[in-house]
């Protein structure tokens, strides 16, 4: 089509007062008039409403429009409607160009009405320059088959997969591990209504019934040597046992997971004292009910987290509850001391805090700035703390000290971010999508995030995770 | 087999549900009570921990469901009656009159710029929010369609002006109104949208599963609690949210109640009422990220504004909730770890005095402020009873809806095919609602 026969239809959008409360609507629709391949101009007092949108078709038909610049609100929300008004009036939906004069002019310059008007003319004009330059676009249609590789066996992985599975669709588990499980087959259990649970059931329940299930297949010790292609039509290579396999893919799952952020040597005492833990580690004695002949339990909350470069380890609160709470079970009369800086209990978790008071157990919270010191003496370890709350420091003996750590993504951030090319935040944490309305998804079509690979979290949400994250997959290979 | 599914609840939550599952080729019917989808979330300005603006990115989801073809939207409507069939649930519902024909009414406003009745906005009345006896719940509602108050219609309002022409008619008597001034003005533009005689109108579905994503409320303080509904200048998180909203009724301007003065020094109490008779028993895990918000938007309006956050603990849980908070302290915000423990006003300018034990250093302080902010947490929404005894299902001792199983099979409830996401099963942001959404999603199309 050449220049001559470009006819641009004007729509400017009061946007009730939203606009025309600070941009002279008139003015701009007027100044649009004279410009160059303008046919045809007018306002809308909604733009959107129904009768506006039936009044923009006939102009569009009346005046031969073949190119169509509506200048409203925001075209996040709105230029789907206008696509679809102009292709129903018999225009390329390519060729509508959106300018935004609420988020850009009205908006934003409230107070200076003049300038504002100057700038939606502009930005009108520049719509219009680019609105000449459109071509007719085509929507294609790629096909998305069913095969779903989930990247990790933990249990957002699994719990993934047997969503992705029970839904016929083909469900394949790469854990780079021997056995699945994930960072669950380290935790002793976890807290449940008014009891707790043995993390081991859980993971044998899911592992079981993932085994089994007809629609999915594990790879065990088996890691990805290279991804390749896009949504529907990934090519993967599994490396294991030094020999090579290819997937065909059409969408991926990444539930790496977690670890913990080991303390410095020395810190606490940690590394030069056997008797000095971090909660994992915590967590394999209390699995096999076997925490030594011990007296004095002290668990320090906030290790390396909360400061200059580290945030709140989302989970520690609960799980020094917890874990305080099993020791009193094992032993009832060995002492424990829970030192914290914020202690925050969320519906029932608040319920395990008032079952840990009444157990016995002491809880002391030291200053963000204070930490407690802990010093060896004639081989006895002693934590000194400053309890700001009595105003006092105490000296608490310890032959069992929990240092409760924050976490960091898996040792497989890297490679998998280099697979996929998808992000990740300092603490190897992938990032998702949108921190609000996107928290299953990547940037990137066709590839979602669940469980711990995201940020930490109690094992309830990352299974809603999973679920979650097998609904996104899923849309696309459902509608093919 | 019917093949649709219900949602119970248009907010962030079962948006999200009904756009994971419309997505995925199921016919949903989006359920609210209200007279526009939406939710807790069109009420908030911005959101934790990017300062989003709420409505904004809310607003396209909204607009995605109201144009989705396999979703039904029906608001003004309430749940009347559950029935499990096999394979699904009969259920009955009713659609509460509005008194506007959704399908002609284009939302112009017309109607409303004529009505000549305000009277204070539920919303926001105790921070001077008026609404007209016809409006529309916010700019952004959806369905973009105006609402009509039935006190109105039944001339309850006469006496502040409505109705001039002296009718003594009810407005169900008559099909025909050549004299109140909305109805004169949809004519005016051409559309003649007012139907004052329009009834409730029941409906019946026929659906597999449901998702119950009723959602959760700030708790309301009791009378006297740091001077709440004693002194004009206390006020709740949620009022305060709604003072510092563009789209609020004092349009961003951050004005005390008693003289509609700019506050400049304000003051945040966290867990406010926690742990009292009538207060919140559990941390409620969004309001430390609010008031790091509220203080950050409160400096970006006017840096000078000195703002206290009195607290105790400090929950920060969440991706990006630690940088957040001292972001807020970079900003200048002031924070002490506080015990509350009485609060006066003067009567002469209405300012407040706190009265509070320094926890770090045990020393009693006295702090004066022009306004005073009261975190007070979220509790149950109080639609949760009635619906819990509709769907039959159990609350749990908070009044949550309980889960079967958390753990075993999270969301899912006693009864086969109803599942829960969002506010409806405990406290929880933004972005674990919409987690538990496309979750239950998953859940109810299977």
């Amino acid at each position: 089509m050449n220049n001559e026969d470009i006819r641009v239809g004007v729509f400017v959008c009061d946007c009730g007062s939203n606009i025309a409360g600070v941009v002279n609507v008139p003015e701009v629709v007027e100044y649009a008039r004279g410009l160059k391949g303008v046919e045809f101009a007018d306002e809308g007092r909604w733009s959107c409403s129904v009768d506006a949108l039936a009044t923009m078709q006939e102009s569009i038909k009346e005046h031969k429009i073949n190119r169509v610049v509506v200048a409203a609100c925001t075209p996040r929300t709105h230029e789907p409607l206008f696509k679809a008004n102009i292709k129903e009036a018999g225009v390329n939906p390519y060729l509508l160009e959106f300018v935004s004069i609420r988020e850009q002019v009205s908006w934003v310059h409230m107070s200076e009405p003049e300038t504002a008007t100057q700038k939606a003319k502009d930005l009108v004009k520049m719509g219009i320059a680019k609105a000449m330059l459109l071509e007719e676009g085509e929507e294609i249609r790629l096909p998305v088959k069913t095969d779903c590789m989930i990247i990790g066996g933990g249990m957002a992985g699994m719990t993934a997969a047997s969503n992705v599975a029970d839904q016929g669709f083909n469900a394949y588990i790469i854990e780079k591990e021997q056995r699945l499980g994930g960072l669950l087959n380290g935790i002793s259990t976890i807290s449940h209504d008014h009891d707790e649970i043995l993390a081991a059931d859980i993971v044998k329940a899911k592992t079981d019934s993932v085994e089994s299930h007809p629609n999915i297949k594990v790879f065990t010790s088996t890691e990805i040597e290279a991804v390749e292609g896009y949504i529907g039509n990934y090519k993967v290579t599994l490396k294991a046992n030094g020999k090579s396999e290819n997937l065909d893919i059409s969408t991926v799952i990444v539930a790496t997971g977690m670890q913990e952020i080991e303390p410095e040597q020395g810190q606490f005492q940690y590394g030069s004292d056997p008797r000095v833990v971090t909660q994992l580690q915590l967590e394999k004695k209390l699995k096999a009910q076997d925490v030594g002949d011990i007296k004095d339990v002290v668990i320090i909350n906030c290790v390396n987290s909360k400061n200059a470069t580290r945030g709140c380890c989302a989970i520690g609160c609960p799980v020094s509850v917890k874990n305080a709470l099993t020791i009193k079970k094992i032993k009832k009369d060995i002492n424990v001391h829970i030192l914290y800086r914020d202690l925050s209990m969320v519906k029932d978790e608040q319920i395990h805090l008032q079952a840990a008071k009444a157990a016995g157990i002491k809880f002391v919270r030291f200053p963000d700035d204070r930490y407690p010191e802990v010093i060896k003496n004639n081989g006895n370890l002693m934590v000194n703390v400053y309890d700001f709350l009595l105003g006092r420091e105490l000296e608490i003996p310890s032959d069992l000290l929990v240092l409760t750590v924050g976490f960091k993504g898996s040792d497989t951030v890297e490679q998998v971010k280099g697979h996929l090319k998808v992000s990740s935040n300092p603490d190897g944490f992938f990032q998702e999508a949108h921190i609000k309305l996107g928290p299953l998804d990547f940037a990137s079509d066709g590839i979602s995030l669940c469980g711990c690979a995201k940020n930490p979290k109690s094992l309830k949400e990352t299974c809603e995770e999973g679920i979650g994250a097998a609904m996104r997959a899923s849309i696309p290979m459902k509608n093919g | 087999m019917n093949d649709s599914i219900l949602i119970i609840g248009g907010g962030i939550a079962g948006i999200n549900a009904a756009l994971n599952a419309a997505k995925y080729g199921t016919k949903v019917y989006l359920v609210d009570d209200t007279a526009s989808i939406g939710g807790m979330m069109a009420r908030l300005d911005k959101t934790f921990p990017t300062n989003d603006c709420s409505i904004c990115i809310e607003a396209p989801q909204m607009y995605e469901v109201d144009n989705h073809p396999n979703i039904e939207t029906l608001t003004n409507t309430e749940i009347r009656k559950v029935k499990k069939i096999d394979g699904g649930f009969n259920v009955k519902l009713v659609q509460k009159a509005r008194f506007i024909d959704p399908e002609k009414c284009t939302g112009c406003g017309a109607c409303v710029e004529a009505c000549p009745v305000s009277i204070p906005d539920e919303m926001d009345g105790k921070i001077s929010g008026m609404r007209k006896l016809v409006y529309m719940p916010f700019p952004q509602a959806v369905p973009n369609v105006v609402v009509i108050d039935p006190d109105c219609r039944y001339g309850n309002m006469r006496e502040k002006g409505a109705c001039v022409g002296g009718c003594v008619v009810d407005c169900s008597q008559c099909r025909e109104c050549p004299i109140a001034l909305c109805v004169l003005a949809c004519q005016k533009e051409g559309k003649d949208a007012v139907r004052l005689w329009q009834s409730n109108k029941n409906l019946k579905l026929e659906v597999k599963s449901i998702i119950v994503a009723a959602g959760i409320m700030d708790a309301k303080p009791p009378t006297g609690l740091h001077g709440y509904d004693v002194f004009d200048n206390v006020i709740t998180y949620v009022q305060f949210e709604r003072l510092m909203n563009a789209g609020g009724p004092t349009a961003g301007q951050i004005i005390r109640p008693s003289d509609k003065e700019h506050a400049h020094r304000i003051g945040w109490i966290q867990c406010a009422g926690r742990g009292l008779d009538h207060g919140v028993p559990y941390c409620s895990k969004v309001c430390c990220m609010v008031a790091a918000k509220q203080t950050i938007i409160t400096k970006e309006h006017d840096a000078s504004v000195d703002t206290t956050i009195y607290y105790n603990d400090l929950k920060a849980y969440g991706k990006g909730f630690w940088g957040f908070y001292q972001k807020a302290i970079e900003n200048g915000v002031r924070y002490v770890r506080a015990r509350p423990y009485d609060v006066v006003e003067d009567p002469g300018n209405k300012n407040l005095t706190i009265r509070y034990e320094n926890l770090e250093t045990g020393e009693l302080v006295k702090e004066e402020v022009d306004l005073l902010v009261l975190s007070t947490g979220l509790v149950p929404s109080d639609r949760n009873k009635r619906l819990a005894k509709v769907l039959k299902l159990e609350l749990d001792k908070f009044g949550y809806f309980k889960e079967k199983d958390p753990l075993i099979s999270p969301l899912e409830t006693g009864v086969d095919g109803i599942y829960l996401c969002g506010g409806a099963t405990g406290p929880i942001d933004i972005s674990e609602s919409v987690v538990q959404a496309t979750a239950a999603s998953m859940k109810a199309v299977l």
